[in-house]
């Protein structure tokens, strides 16, 4: 038995939706990140909680990414695919990489499950899999034995199946799975034989690795390298979470989330729900609109209002948060962006909401927008829009999606002292007449004036407001005033932005590479990767990646100016690129993907590479 | 620990942890300074001018107090009073009032809305607003149409109302928004008049008084597009046998009143499950129902509810409830896409043409539209108190999912005495009527 060293690893669990893929992948991410390997993790489920079993579209798949340096995205092509039956290995084996490993439970390769999918031959007989190294083993039946002290029912029994595979790849990749047998432990400790049965299992898994000669290699991957600090592993909804609650602490408002149930938000409701500890009130509501009504009151009464959803429930919400524009009071509004319109891809990843953040309420109701651009950072992302919201009285969006709220990453945990601090400065009485629209003349900022505050009873609402007594006014020049002055606090907080950070390793901006390519959100991670390969083959690429979505930082049209070219991936049909040309008039290249997934690198690549070599050699 | 297991007190007012005033206030101080636009003879300025007179009494601090109202004629109501206030959007307001008074227990929260603003498109909130029960007062102007908007019909408007947008009739059935409110569970509804400010204001009072959500509908005169929708209710020689006082623990009568004060006619239990109309001449009072506003099961409170004829208060003539007439209140289904016409006992529904379907439809229910104008005010249901008091009902009683849990608690009993309805006084009205109109749409 050999163990043979490697820098990074892609690994995907693929199975039926009712195997349990996700909690193998989820358990073997988290002994990863124990480890100390850089990581970044894809899931990839169907909507449907229990789509028809044994077809492709129940196939429910996890993959994780990890390496001992840092990496960005989940990666393209799994080194390895775990494939509980016959349709989880036709849906996935197109992505594996040639010479790459396939575990499948032969228990399942039956001629019925194979009909299923349209296999007229075991796949595993045919020789159609020669690339690669196919190991066939009966983990249903390995499993069932291993278990069967426990005195389980042959269903129960083989359902602990995920974790012998587990127990396996832990092997087989040099893992620990004592974090994983303390996680059954604990959550299975009301039912003893299923805990021990699990358990079990991922023992058998681990010992089938050691002891038998299918394996004639194992694998090390090292910790990775990185500053010191406490790690864990977290999903971007997790951090969202966190965020919001550094954000009240921070500021030292009660955090308020008025929310509806949706796919990919919930989690963060969910997450909030268990934090009174820190101030935090959730509120489920009987509908989206009803969700930010209760954040705007709570806002209004002196509390951080949050209201988080999705695409579908940004659009009930959209004159609400028109209200909160014209009430100039801070609220956040989080989108977990997912595939649309209506109804869409519930379960997966798009970034087509932008335009509908930007533009989609009536009237002139400028809001502003920030976007994280990977799972940890969505900490950050929280606390900054908090900033903006609380400073300037604005609701503020936030754009994360479906890729970043489940995906994760190892994220170092901030020292709560070095996040900013936010200044709520309430307003207070001083014996003068009260003037609610009244403004700071930095921040164009209205006064908050808390209910409770004796001296300054005021009346807000959605007609428009006169300048500074904020009576009802219907006066044209007024009117005029007053959009201009929403606009022109939006625009003012450029002024708060650090300067747009360039990544050239060629030089200086204008200097060595002539394409610039520039992202938002969640595709930061696969651009990184793709301009590290185009790097790798020799070629000159700038990188940089937008934080704030509206306003712009004021020296972006500068910086796209000094290229030949910019590029844009994004995914959607093009709603960045739509923005920049028409602020900048930069004839910006959008590179475009609405597949329901992330960027893959080596496509992105490819992509970037016609766009340089079009530039350096144009036809 | 689990929510209900908080150890929530029992026996809380509604203003309990609002900041009571230092002194004695006036009507004046929670008067803005913002010139009252509703047209002449509206309706609003009376329950405006109640408010404005009941908030001194209620002796909490001015700065405490939030009125939150959504889009109407009748919301516009926050702007002239001065507390906090927020006009919101249309339909919203209770769920920007629960926002308010979940993350604030300080406040005194309140809401002021339209029928169209409550019923139609803020449907939604109303209801889940009742049963969640967060400490609130709702104040529902029932004028039974769009004002704002000139004159469409509104889902209390009745059946055949002819308006801008429903020139041969509406065909829809409308909400009774007591029944409505009982039936989402709501723990304190009651209903008034603009025009009886004495009966107005106790309805004020106990509903305050009330923690949890309070509904309170006022019936409301929109003097430009419909004129007289209250008529039979407040015209003096209808009124006493058009409304129907409840008081707590009285017996429940009406119409014309003898010496001991009661009315010759009574509610006693129906045979069914109703309530049935009796002379007290020959039942005698003892067999009268005798009205319970803190029973913990609603049913009656909705029986008595449904004698509120909704569909022809304003144009039917005063009539007795003939014997029987309960068998009646089948609502209508539509057959081919159309409504069912409601059917006179033994009619039968014959197939017409579509075309001429519609128009019949009407004409019959214009045609039965004799029923009496009659209608129960005052505190219906006051449910909290008892299922407190029983230590029930503690886990319903708790607002919030969640993390924060700020429980509502309940209120003391405070069964307040109800007067029966006095006359409109039209000084009140007429003295606003040199009061500009403004653009009226919104
Ligand atoms: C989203 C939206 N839809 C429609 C309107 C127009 N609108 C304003 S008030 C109103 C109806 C108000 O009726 P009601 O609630 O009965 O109030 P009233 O004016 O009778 O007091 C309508 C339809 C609006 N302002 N907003
Ligand atoms: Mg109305």
């Amino acid at each position: 038995m050999t163990a043979r060293e490697l820098d990074r690893v892609v690994i995907r669990f693929a199975g039926d939706s009712g195997d349990g893929m996700q909690l193998t992948g989820d358990r073997f991410t988290q002994d990863t990140a124990a480890f100390g390997n850089d990581l970044s993790t894809l899931p990839n489920f169907p909507a449907e909680i229990r789509a028809p079993q044994g077809t492709i579209p129940g196939v429910s798949s996890f993959q994780v990414h990890f390496a001992n340096y840092d990496i960005l995205t989940p990666g393209d092509r799994p080194d390895v695919l775990v494939a509980m039956n016959p349709a989880a290995l036709k849906a996935n084996v197109g992505d594996l990489a040639k010479g790459a490993t396939i575990i499948v439970d032969a228990h399942d390769f039956t001629k019925r499950n194979l009909t299923k999918v349209g296999y007229a031959e075991s796949p595993l007989d045919d020789g159609s899999l020669g690339d690669f190294a196919v190991h066939a083993l009966d983990l249903t039946g390995m499993t069932v034995e291993a278990v069967k002290e426990f005195g389980l029912s042959r269903k129960d029994a083989a359902r602990a199946k995920n974790m012998f595979a587990l127990g396996l790849v832990s092997w087989l990749y040099g893992r620990d799975v004592t974090g994983t047998v303390s996680y059954l432990t604990e959550k299975f400790a009301g039912k003893p034989a299923i805990r021990d049965a699990n358990v079990a299992a991922v023992r058998a898994g681990w010992n089938f690795g050691e002891t038998t000669e299918t394996f004639a290699v194992s694998y090390v991957v090292k910790p990775a390298q990185v500053p010191a600090g406490t790690y864990r592993n977290i999903t971007g909804n997790l951090a969202l979470a966190y965020g919001l609650i550094a954000a009240g602490v921070r500021s030292g408002l009660p955090v308020f989330l008025g929310s509806y149930p949706i796919t990919p938000a919930s989690d963060i409701l969910h997450e909030l729900s268990k934090h009174k500890a820190f101030g935090v009130t959730t509120l489920q509501a009987e509908d989206e609109i009803a969700g930010i009504g209760a954040a705007i009151g709570a806002s209004f009464a002196g509390s951080l209002g949050v209201t988080t959803t999705s695409g579908p429930g940004i659009a009930l919400k959209s004159e609400a948060i028109g209200l909160a524009v014209m009430t100039e009071l801070p609220l956040l509004v989080i989108d977990v962006q997912r595939g649309g319109p209506s109804t869409g891809l519930p379960t997966k990843t798009e970034q087509a909401d932008l335009l509908q953040a930007m533009y989609g309420r009536n009237g002139e109701a400028p809001v502003p927008i920030v976007a994280p651009q990977s799972p940890g950072d969505c900490f950050a992302a929280a606390v900054e829009a908090a900033r903006i919201a609380i400073t300037y009285r604005t609701p503020v969006m936030l754009l994360s999606d479906g890729y970043l709220a489940n995906g994760s990453e190892p994220w170092r945990i901030p020292d709560v002292q070095i996040l900013p601090t936010i200044d709520p400065a309430f307003a207070t009485a001083d014996g003068e007449a009260f003037l609610p629209y009244s403004r700071d003349p930095e921040t164009l900022a209205r006064p908050w004036a808390v209910p409770g505050t004796a001296g300054l009873e005021h009346r807000i609402g959605g007609l428009e407001k006169a300048d500074g007594h904020g009576n009802i006014s219907y006066d044209p020049a007024n009117h005029d005033l007053m959009v201009r002055t929403r606009q022109a606090k939006v625009e003012r907080i450029a002024e708060s932005l650090p300067p747009l950070e360039v990544d050239d390793p060629s030089g200086p901006p204008g200097s060595g590479a002539k394409v610039l390519v520039i992202g938002w959100g969640s595709t930061y991670g696969p651009i990184g990767a793709a301009c590290r390969r185009v790097r790798r083959a020799g070629y000159h690429v700038a990188q940089t990646h937008l934080r704030h979505l509206n306003p712009f930082p004021n020296d972006l049209g500068d910086i796209l100016r000094r290229y030949d070219r910019v590029v844009c991936p994004e995914m959607n049909l093009g709603q960045l690129s739509k923005l920049l040309r028409a602020e900048y008039l930069v004839d910006v290249r959008p590179i475009t993907s609405v597949r329901g997934l992330p960027f893959g690198a080596e496509q992105l690549s490819e992509d970037l590479i016609a766009h340089l070599t079009d530039v350096e050699d144009p036809q | 620990m689990s929510t209900t297991a908080l150890g929530i007190p029992s026996f809380r007012s509604g203003t309990e942890s609002v900041p009571a005033a230092e002194g004695p206030q006036t009507a004046k101080e929670f008067a803005s300074d913002q010139e009252v636009r509703w047209c002449p003879g509206c309706g609003d300025y009376a329950v405006l001018k109640a408010v404005q007179s009941f908030l001194p009494d209620l002796g909490l601090r001015r700065e405490n107090i939030v009125f939150v109202s959504g889009i109407g004629c009748s919301s516009r109501f926050p702007y002239y009073l001065d507390t906090y206030g927020m006009h919101s959007i249309h339909g919203r307001a209770p769920s920007i009032a629960t926002g308010i008074a979940t993350a604030r227990e300080d406040l005194s929260v309140w809401v002021v809305t339209g029928d169209g603003d409550a019923l139609s498109i803020g449907g939604n909130h109303l209801i889940h607003a009742l049963r969640r029960n967060v400490n609130m007062t709702i104040l529902l102007f029932n004028n039974r149409i769009y004002g704002l908007t000139k004159g469409q019909y509104s889902p209390t408007s009745e059946i055949g109302k002819i308006t801008k947008s429903t020139p041969v009739g509406s065909l829809d059935h409308p909400f009774n928004p007591v029944s409505l409110a009982l039936g989402a569970e709501a723990s304190f509804v009651a209903r008034t008049i603009d025009s009886d400010r004495k009966h107005l204001t106790s309805v004020l009072a106990a509903a305050a008084a009330h923690r949890g959500t309070s509904l309170v509908e006022i019936y409301q005169n929109c003097p430009i597009f419909n004129d007289g929708a209250f008529d039979a209710i407040k015209d003096p020689d209808t009124k006493d046998h058009a409304i129907i006082p409840l008081e707590h623990g009285k017996p429940i009568t009406f119409g014309t009143r003898g010496a001991d004060g009661h009315g010759d006619k009574g509610l006693t239990r129906g045979p069914a499950s109703g309530i049935e109309v009796v002379d007290v001449a020959q039942t005698g009072l003892e067999a009268l129902l005798v009205h319970d506003a803190h029973h913990p099961d609603p049913s009656t409170a909705f029986a008595i509810s449904r004698l509120t004829d909704s569909g022809y208060l304003n144009r039917s003539p005063h009539r007795h409830l003939p014997p029987g007439r309960a068998a009646h209140l089948r609502r209508p289904r539509p057959p081919t896409g159309h409504r069912r016409p409601r059917h006179r006992r033994g009619q039968r529904h014959r197939p017409a043409h579509p075309a001429h379907q519609r128009r019949r439809h009407l004409d019959r229910r214009l045609s039965t539209s004799t029923r009496p104008a009659r209608t129960p005010l005052h505190d219906l249901c006051d449910r909290a108190a008892l299922r407190r008091r029983q230590g029930q009902g503690l886990r319903r009683r708790v607002p919030l999912s969640t993390a924060s849990t700020r429980a509502s608690g309940c209120c003391t009993s405070t069964p307040t005495s109800a007067s029966t309805a006095a006359p409109v006084s039209r000084s009140v009205l007429r003295r606003r009527s040199s009061t500009r109109t403004t653009s009226r749409m919104s």
